[in-house]
């Protein structure tokens, strides 16, 4: 419950929203794989270092919103492998609507003011 | 599975170098993916690599601010848990306060028995390589040891090849003078290579030569460094100065170092010559000690010297040619046998309680952690997770432990600070006490282990519950009561054996104190007097002392009786002989006393037969003797006299001067009502009284009798023996009656602990029983409000909480009696005239017991009595 507080001071501000929602659909990822999957979506919105990820990753499985387990990646090295819980899931589902309530209530105001 | 994983990335946050590691080859991981995708669309190697860094950023910041991000929140959280635990304890003040008692106390007093425990019994003696150190006895019979003669003692270091040294030593006194009044000091005559046994070099100037011990050296001596600073004020320039003792001119040649040789008794060493008269094997006086060769076992030696003393032995006087010969560690004897026992027995009670305190912290945590149930659930719905309920719990334990350890250790330091005098007494000279905090720190872990183990349990499946069932979770099952109970149940079982314990012990030390000493004790004043060989060579010069001594302290006013002997009554008789009959073998080694005439009339010794010593009984008359009743026993057993008093019997009779003594046939004149003749815990001896002007002695015990009560009884003993020898210097002035509590003392003081251990122990359980009921009574709250809505009376609540409480004590009490029955078999021999057993005192214990209980339960029972049905309906379950 003190996450959503501190959120706003957050610089990378949906960071975990985006990290949660790719987990979500293509399941289990080691690092790489997050990092290349969230340029892929974004296109070329998003301009961030990959290695942003990293303490991103490490703050969710904190909150315990990931798992992590040892896999073995394309190029044969022991990596993290990162995993939705199941607190993780209901936590997107509080990200989303709260993402959505925040761009209700700007588009109620950018609505009424033009 | 979500725990465990919390758990180790907890352990992980202590391991920063680990995280680190790990998210290096993460990272190089992620380097390797992003080459070799870019390699795959088209791009060269070099120009590959150098994208996937691009694309990747700084490793340099990534790493900073993953360390933040794993440390910051995990920093947060635990102040946040830390802060909000410590309130919560502070809400809870009884809560915490009872807790951190029962630590301190536990722990503390547990911690000081044990250090000394740990010390007299597990400790290495404080000398280079102690095992190697023996001492070497003769055994008169098994079991027995017995000291040596001169000339075995020489043949022994001649043909032995198992020692690197061996030694004979023999306590002595000397009168100090030249320094102010006459003073009387303590000494040991040891051979030249004493020292080199215990390798011990003097702090200041020289040990001993090794031909200092040869007859004819300059007379020197070592002074203990006690001695030095006590006696000369730690004046550096006492070396080489000449001590005048016993009006023999010693010059002091060294200073041993502090600590190991300021405990024992002596203060000064001097070579013990063996002069023609001394080398004989009539007479058993050395203890003899050796430092084992580098390799040579305890086996080994002992072998060699039983062929080596078989051959000795066969010059030796009739009387003992079958004795054996022992070699055992020195540490065997160090510690006086009733000391050991009574710590012993302090220290197993001291763990009971231990254990009953680590079941109520237990308790304490249990109820606790089941009244919190609801409150954690309610936060877990609010979404607080299991591990930080849990960090919270763990910073409240760890709080509570700081502070019950830091209270522990204080209360351990003043507690073997306060032990240390009580003991010094029978403490070993080796003994160097001290809190062990090894042993602080292993007791703390295990009580701080048992209580997270204890708290982190019920988080456990605290938390697979709230994962089951997620905010729906209830508040379900009382698995903890079961728990508590058998605690409360074990605790009770606890206290009885130590109220048990305690008791057996009172009674104990109750019949000590009644026991018949067979000696009158009231305005009996006693002090040793030393005569020195100077002055007082011939048998006739001891002799003349005594009677002009005696005739000038009856003299005085106020003086009823007074009388001499060799040793004091309740005190045992350190002189040992022979006696034996005419003809034919066997016989006994007994006490050997000798007074003057008017011993048993001054303390009011009662006679059964014959006839006491009198003016008959001098030097060139015939030899007699008087026995007590414990040697007529064993007269009539052993040597089938039944009628002692007109036999004449062999008895071992030393020389005045000379070592050794030659068989003198004594007429046996009579049979004393039993003075007790050793320490009154110990068992009485068997002792044979021989008049003191037939067989003088140099080192004399003056007893007065006063009419009445009096202070002037030293000054009338300081003024007749100023009278007769004004250069002697004599002891302390005892009263019987000192030395009477003095055989006291140790039972008084190990009564005295237990009963306080067992106090507590049974605090403890009653607070035990007190919890338990009051959180079952809060628990049944709308149960008790529904049968009392429906008319129960409240005196039936009230009978059957009572009932739920006295279940648990009977419970407990029938444990206890089980415990107690085992128990006490190890207390036999601390207890004296009462059987571990005895009917009176478990009954005594028990009734106590159940009225702990039902005292334990009265509060809660009344509060549950007086519970008003409709607010109990109201209230939330």
């Amino acid at each position: 419950m003190k996450r959503e507080e501190k959120k706003s001071d957050v610089p990378y501000g949906t960071l975990d929203l985006l990290i949660l929602k790719s987990l979500e659909a293509m399941g289990p990822m080691h690092g790489y794989r997050v990092a290349r999957r969230l340029e892929q979506v974004s296109g070329n919105l998003l301009t961030m270092n990959q290695g942003s990820v990293y303490p991103a990753l490490v703050r969710l499985e904190q909150n315990g919103w990931i798992s992590t387990s040892w896999g073995v990646s394309e190029t044969n090295r022991r990596v993290k492998v990162y995993a939705l819980t199941k607190s993780g899931r209901s936590q997107l589902a509080v990200e989303i609507e709260r993402w959505r309530l925040a761009n209700e209530l700007v588009d109620r105001f950018l609505a009424m003011s033009s | 599975m979500k725990l465990r994983r919390r758990w180790a990335r907890l352990l992980a946050l202590f391991q920063q170098k680990r995280a680190d590691r790990e998210l290096r080859s993460e990272l190089e991981a992620h380097l390797e993916l992003a080459e070799l995708e870019a390699r795959q669309r088209g791009l060269s190697p070099r120009e590959a690599k150098r994208r996937a860094r691009l694309e990747l950023g700084g490793v340099e910041r990534i790493r900073e601010e993953h360390r933040e991000a794993r440390s910051s929140l995990w920093l947060e959280h635990v102040m946040f848990d830390a802060r909000y635990a410590l309130r919560s304890l502070r809400r809870t003040p009884v809560f915490a306060v009872t807790v951190v008692a029962v630590l301190a106390l536990g722990l503390g007093a547990s911690v000081a028995m044990f250090s000394v425990v740990d010390e007299l019994f597990l400790e290495k003696l404080p000398f280079s390589e102690p095992d190697r150190i023996v001492r070497l006895w003769k055994v008169p019979f098994p079991g027995a040891i017995n000291a040596s003669a001169t000339l075995d003692f020489v043949d022994w270091k001649e043909r032995s090849g198992s020692f690197e040294a061996l030694a004979a030593h023999s306590g002595t006194s000397a009168t100090l003078t030249g320094l102010g009044d006459p003073q009387r000091m303590r000494g040991r005559q040891v051979t030249a290579d004493y020292f080199r046994i215990f390798g011990v070099e003097p702090l200041y100037g020289r040990g001993f030569l090794v031909d200092e011990d040869l007859p004819g050296s300059e007379p020197v001596v070592l002074l203990s460094h006690a001695a030095w600073r006590a006696r000369f004020g730690a004046d550096p320039d006492v070396l080489g100065r000449q001590l005048t003792l016993d009006r023999v001119s010693h010059e002091v040649i060294g200073i041993l170092p502090p600590g190991v040789w300021d405990r024992g008794r002596a203060e000064y060493w001097k070579p013990l010559v063996f002069t023609e008269e001394l080398r004989t094997r009539g007479f058993m006086w050395l203890n003899v000690v050796g430092r084992l060769r580098d390799g040579v076992t305890l086996e080994q030696a002992q072998e060699e010297m039983a062929v080596v003393d078989a051959e000795v032995a066969a010059l030796a006087p009739t009387w003992r040619r079958d004795w054996g010969l022992l070699v055992e560690p020195y540490e065997t004897r160090v510690l006086e046998p009733s000391a050991g026992r009574s710590v012993l027995v302090a220290f197993v009670a001291v763990l009971l309680l231990l254990i009953i305190a680590c079941a109520n912290v237990t308790n304490l945590l249990l109820a606790r952690g089941s009244a919190r149930r609801e409150q954690f659930l309610l936060r877990a719905a609010l979404g607080a997770t299991a591990g930080r309920l849990l960090t919270q719990q763990v910073v409240e334990v760890l709080s509570i432990f700081g502070l019950g350890g830091a209270l522990a250790a204080l209360l351990a330091s003043v507690g073997v600070r306060s032990l240390e005098p009580l003991l010094a007494d029978s403490l070993p000279e080796t003994a160097q006490l001290g809190v062990d905090w090894s042993a602080f720190g292993f007791g703390l872990l295990l009580l701080a282990g048992s209580a997270l183990l204890v708290v982190l349990l019920p988080a456990h499946q605290l938390s697979r519950q709230l994962k089951r069932d997620g905010a729906h979770a209830r508040v379900r099952g009382a698995s903890a009561v079961g728990v508590r109970t058998g605690l409360v149940i074990a605790e009770v079982a606890g206290s009885l054996i130590l109220v048990c314990v305690a008791l057996l012990l009172a009674k104990s030390l109750l019949r000590l104190h009644d026991i018949d000493a067979g000696v009158v004790t009231e305005n009996v004043l006693s002090v040793t007097i030393d005569l020195p060989l100077q002055g007082y060579r011939e048998p006739e010069d001891a002799t003349r002392f005594a009677s002009e001594v005696l005739n000038e302290v009856r003299s005085q006013a106020g003086v009823r009786a007074a009388a001499l002997a060799t040793a004091l009554p309740m005190r045992a008789v350190d002189e040992g002989q022979g006696l034996l009959p005419l003809s034919g073998s066997g016989g006994l080694s007994v006490g050997y006393k000798r007074v003057s005439e008017g011993y048993f009339e001054a303390l009011d010794i009662g006679l059964r037969e014959g006839r006491t010593f009198d003016s008959r009984d001098v030097a060139g008359a015939t030899p007699v003797g008087i026995i007590n009743e414990e040697l007529a026993k064993r007269i009539a057993a052993e040597l089938e006299i039944d009628d002692p008093v007109g036999a004449t019997v062999n008895i071992s009779t030393p020389y005045y001067v000379e070592k050794g003594g030659e068989l003198v046939a004594t007429r046996i004149v009579g049979v004393i009502r039993s003075e007790h003749a050793a320490a009154l815990a110990e068992a009485n001896d068997a002792v044979v009284y021989v008049p003191l002007p037939q067989v003088p002695k140099r080192s004399l015990e003056l007893l007065v009798r006063t009419e009445f009560e009096s202070d002037q009884g030293a000054r009338i003993l300081r003024s007749a023996i100023a009278a007769v020898d004004p250069l002697l210097a004599f002891g302390q002035a005892t009263t019987l009656e000192e030395v009477r509590r003095g055989g006291l003392q140790t039972p008084g003081r190990l009564t005295g602990a237990i009963a306080v251990f067992a106090g507590a122990a049974a605090l403890l359980a009653g607070l035990g029983i007190f919890g338990l009921l009051s959180y079952a009574v809060a628990q049944e709250r709308r149960q008790i409000g529904v049968r009392m809505a429906l008319g129960a009376d409240p005196s039936k609540v009230l009978l059957m909480v009572l009932r739920g409480g006295v279940r648990l004590v009977l419970w407990g009490s029938a444990l206890g009696l089980v415990g107690t029955v085992l128990a006490t078999r190890t207390l036999r021999s601390v207890l004296f005239g009462v059987s571990t057993l005895d009917p009176a005192v478990l009954a005594m214990a028990l009734i106590a017991t159940v009225v702990l209980g039902l005292v334990a339960g009265l509060v809660p029972a009344w509060r549950a009595a007086r519970l008003d049905p409709v607010r109990a309906l109201r209230s939330e379950g």
